[in-house]
């Protein structure tokens, strides 16, 4: 999450700019390409110091509904090839937590034409890596490789498109690996079960109060016809984005991927429905008791906790100024909750770090911490909302968000510099926003973010009352 | 099938060759006043890196005082004679520069990055702390009172706790045993004047390299090296080795249960040292392991838990420092299973010793030599890896012969490999969870299953 908005920020200056037109015909089915640039004397001005980027960016949009968006880069001989689906948690039903995930596991397990384990097979023997993460929002799978495997993994993932194997074997034998996993992220682990408590009690009543894993009970009764059901529903060409970036040639890429995707079939109508319907801002009512402090029971000695209030879904204008608030109040040891909790010549905490979450219909705004022996967790919770007010006046200044700029201006950088960062960055904004170039407004929320909007948003998060409090200790 | 295999191997290694060869043809190197400095120009973006490593690590320690060098490194930046640790992190982080140490037993690193019109003031804060942190008494009990909080409350963590108890327990016999940062009541005795010697000793005697990567405009630190840290390459030499006699490896296999409360998961970990001298096939070793469980298609990976859906991750790992090594299997399962777990893993393993296939092999050679691009893609990777062979004294031709080197490693080798590192009797067993795993070992047929606490590991 954090990544994300690190890689969102301080752009203000850079554009992309549409140069050309329509493809020609292909093979396969038609398509339209344009084609963006960076511009280096935007970057120039955005940065005001160094050497510029610049890489050029290709979206076409295919007949069937595809969209692919590819950067050519030829440092090296690898490419990183992303598949977003738009499926996630939000869209299974009751009873059927957890298949959205299932589901990712089993796409790995073989298709039509490429048998169990020819898909990882193939690719790891080119030295290749794949995996795939699914959240509530979404589920995307992606693969590092060797130039020569382009055509190779285009074929593979049109393939597991067309059909999934749900080998019954294979089924069972996943859904233990399933087990395994949740038992690893929240079972055994109170850093999960604290985020899942969260999680669930501040959305509970909506599709994003659960485990995008599943509830046990849930992920014991899935059927391979379930699992099938939903495949055949979700992973459609025009319910899907691939990103390529790297050592490719658009022009026969687009051509490969138009030969390989064509056979494909948009979904009908039935699926915009579902989606609208599951889309509903009536299921997004939360049904959160505010005020309440949730006590789970976990293996920590010393409690840790979560202090949680209401955020801003993807794209909103208040949601840049909470991510700003997040870093500003324990991002670093120089943030002042750190400086307050953990740092401070009487410390309380171990660790501090706030995030602001956002999703696609709901966001959320969290502090997390860890006790220090002998510390209250009643006291120190009145004491952390009290100081949460008090940051609004005390750490909040033009130096404080001139540093969070400075801050997220480095890790942009960072992230845009693997065929990886680029790849996740562009598709990321395609999937949320229908367009990579949303950037910009993010740009344009960030650059008008005023010491005074934080200030404000800071005090309508800790002078509102409504939070919830999850702590976890052991018994 | 095989030869079209061994072909192809053999192109794409000719291929990442070259690609590897124009980056590693891009390093230059300095000698800034006795110091060896390797550069990886970078004009991609606005950014510096710099790695300056110390020729010296935790075995450095004071046995009265074990975790010293780590808590020495953390520590310095906590306050100076001009600045106090606010102001400092203040600084540093309002240019939004990343810094930090890391220590193992042999060598220290002290990483800087940020944005390169911010590389100036940045990098004189940090040789500041290295000239002039005091480590105010105040800010040293803060940091023991964190540091054994979170030492208590490891048991969050199970992975990490096993991985901890596991390392001493297969180290036991060899310097390298203890773990860097000290155990629970190692420094609560610790002075500001023990810190600043350690520190001094860093400065003035320990032999330094730099690492930096960037564009042209990074040379500019010589000065500051120079004039800020203080440094002089010829007058701070000190290498540290470690000599013992080799660990005897005993008949085995040992199984320690660790005990930690509650419980529905056991972590696995089997593995044992490697002395002098066991590591030197590098290649053979790394495509051995590759074999075993490298990836989704490993051997273990596909029996473990494709095939029985007994663990979400395994795997394994073969590697060396400079003057050890240490081969490891390492996995998770329900507590119920762990028998049966072991019992696969076992019979896995000893498969592997005997029979491979040879397109498993050349799968695994593929990814090897495939996956070697990739290490050149962050310009931060390149220079970690260049630092670790000059730590490991082996030249940097490696990383452009790298792929033919792997490409001329035979099946008997590997199958030696195999049988050398991860022969079962000679291995030890660290399996953390509750505490009837033990009773279910011993049913099992295991012998003399030694159960500690995980509080012997703080």
């Amino acid at each position: 999450m954090r990544n994300f908005l690190a890689l969102t920020f301080g752009l203000s200056a850079i554009l992309f700019t549409a140069c050309s037109g329509i493809g020609p015909l292909r093979s396969g089915m038609d398509y339209t390409v344009e084609v963006y640039g960076l511009s280096e004397d935007g970057l120039e001005a955005a940065t005001s110091t160094g050497p510029g980027l610049n890489f050029p960016v290709y979206k076409a949009e295919f007949e069937n509904g595809l969209t692919a968006i590819i950067s050519p880069n030829h440092t090296l001989p690898i490419f990183s090839f992303y598949t977003f689906f738009d499926v996630g948690g939000r869209y299974e039903g009751e009873g059927t937590t957890g298949a959205t995930h299932f589901l990712e596991h089993m796409m790995f397990k073989g298709a039509q034409k490429y048998g169990p384990g020819e898909f990882d097979t193939s690719i790891e023997a080119s030295g290749g890596r794949t995996n795939a993460y699914t959240t509530f929002d979404s589920t995307v799978y992606y693969q590092h490789l060797p130039s020569h495997m382009l055509n190779r993994i285009i074929d593979m993932e049109a393939d597991r498109m067309t059909d999934v194997l749900l080998n019954p074997q294979m089924v069972e034998s996943e859904r233990h690996v399933i087990f395994n996993e949740r038992k690893m992220r929240y079972e055994n682990s109170p850093r999960g079960m604290l985020f899942l408590g969260m999680m669930q009690n501040f959305f509970k009543g909506t599709p994003y109060g659960g485990s995008v894993i599943g509830e046990v009970e849930d992920l014991e009764s899935l059927t391979r016809d379930q699992l099938k059901e939903f495949f055949h529903k979700f992973y459609t060409p025009d319910n899907a984005i691939i990103v390529i970036v790297g050592d490719v040639d658009p022009d026969r890429t687009f051509r490969e991927i138009a030969r390989r995707y064509s056979h494909l079939e948009p979904s009908d109508e039935d699926l915009l429905e579902y989606k609208a319907e599951k889309d509903d801002p009536k299921h997004y009512q939360r049904e959160t008791s505010y005020g309440e402090h949730i006590r789970l029971t976990g293996s920590s000695p010393e409690p840790m906790f979560a202090l949680a209030y209401a955020g801003e879904p993807l794209g909103e204008e208040r949601g840049y100024v909470l991510d700003f608030l997040a870093s500003i109040l324990a991002s670093g040891e120089s943030s002042y909750f750190y400086q307050q909790f953990v740092s401070a010549s009487r410390p309380q905490l171990t660790q501090v770090n706030a995030s602001h979450y956002a999703l696609k219909h709901d966001g959320i705004f969290f502090v997390m911490g860890s006790l220090l022996p002998g510390v209250s967790l009643d006291r120190f919770k009145n004491n952390l909302i009290t100081q949460g007010r008090r940051a609004c006046s005390r750490a909040i200044d033009d130096r404080a968000v001139q540093k969070i700029k400075n801050q997220i201006l480095v890790s942009f950088y960072s992230g845009l510099s693997t065929n990886d960062g680029l790849a996740h960055f562009l598709g990321r904004r395609e999937y949320f926003y229908g367009d990579f170039r949303a950037y910009r407004d993010e740009l344009k929320a960030y650059n008008s973010i005023t010491t005074q909007d934080v200030r404000q948003a800071c005090r309508e998060i800790f002078e509102s009352g409504r939070y919830i409090f999850v702590s976890v200790q052991q018994d | 099938m095989k030869n079209i295999m061994i072909l192809f191997t053999l192109v794409f290694a000719s291929m990442s060759a070259h690609a590897n060869s124009d980056i590693v043809n891009r390093v230059e190197r300095f000698d800034w006043d006795g110091i060896d400095v390797v550069w990886l120009q970078d004009d991609r973006l606005p950014l510096f890196n710099i790695q300056v490593y110390f020729a010296d690590g935790a075995l450095s320690d004071d046995p009265s005082r074990m975790g010293e060098t780590e808590f020495m490194f953390t520590m310095l930046s906590e306050g100076t004679r001009r600045f106090s640790a606010s102001e400092i992190a203040d600084s540093l982080e309002f240019f939004g520069s990343s810094y930090g140490a890391s220590v193992v037993h042999e060598y220290s690193q002290f990483k800087v990055s940020g944005l390169l019109e911010h590389m100036a003031p940045t990098m004189e804060m940090v040789c500041h702390m290295f000239q002039d942190s005091t480590f105010p008494r105040e800010r040293i009990n803060n940091a023991l009172a964190k540091r054994k909080a979170q030492l208590e409350n490891s048991i969050r963590n199970h992975g990490w706790l096993a991985n901890r108890a596991f390392r001493e327990l297969s180290l036991r016999g060899s310097p390298f045993y203890y773990p860097t940062d000290g155990k629970i009541n190692d420094l609560d005795r610790v002075t500001r004047t023990q810190l600043r010697e350690k520190r001094n000793y860093f400065n003035n005697d320990v032999k330094k390299r730099i690492y930096l990567t960037g564009p042209r405009e990074v040379l500019g630190l010589r000065n500051i090296i120079r004039e800020q840290c203080g440094w002089r390459g010829h007058e701070e030499q000190f290498v540290r080795r470690a000599e013992f006699p080799p660990v005897k490896i005993e008949d085995g296999p040992q199984v320690f249960v660790v005990e930690v409360p509650s419980a529905n998961q056991a972590q696995v970990r089997i593995g044992r040292i490697l002395n002098p001298g066991e590591y030197d096939d590098h290649y053979s070793m790394l495509l051995a392991n590759n074999f075993l469980g490298g990836g989704f298609t490993s051997r273990l990976m596909r029996e473990v838990r494709a095939s029985r859906g007994l663990t979400y991750s395994i795997g394994s790992m073969a590697a060396a420092q400079r003057d050890y090594g240490r081969a490891l299997i390492s996995t998770s399962t329900p507590a119920p299973r762990v028998t049966d777990l072991l019992e696969v893993i076992t019979n896995t393993v000893q498969s592997a010793m005997t029979e491979i296939d040879s397109e498993d092999l050349e799968r695994s050679r593929g990814n090897l030599i495939g996956s070697h691009p990739f290490q050149f893609e962050s310009p931060e990777g390149v220079l970690g890896r260049m630092m670790f062979l000059d730590h490991q004294e082996r030249p940097y031709d490696e990383l452009t012969h790298f792929p033919q080197r792997v490409a001329e490693v035979t099946k008997e080798q590997v199958k030696e490999q195999l049988t050398a590192l991860f022969r079962l009797d000679r291995q030890v067993i660290v399996v953390l969870g509750e505490a009837d795993l033990a009773e279910q070992l011993r049913e099992a047929g295991y012998k003399n299953v030694i159960t500690m606490s995980f509080r012997d590991f703080l």
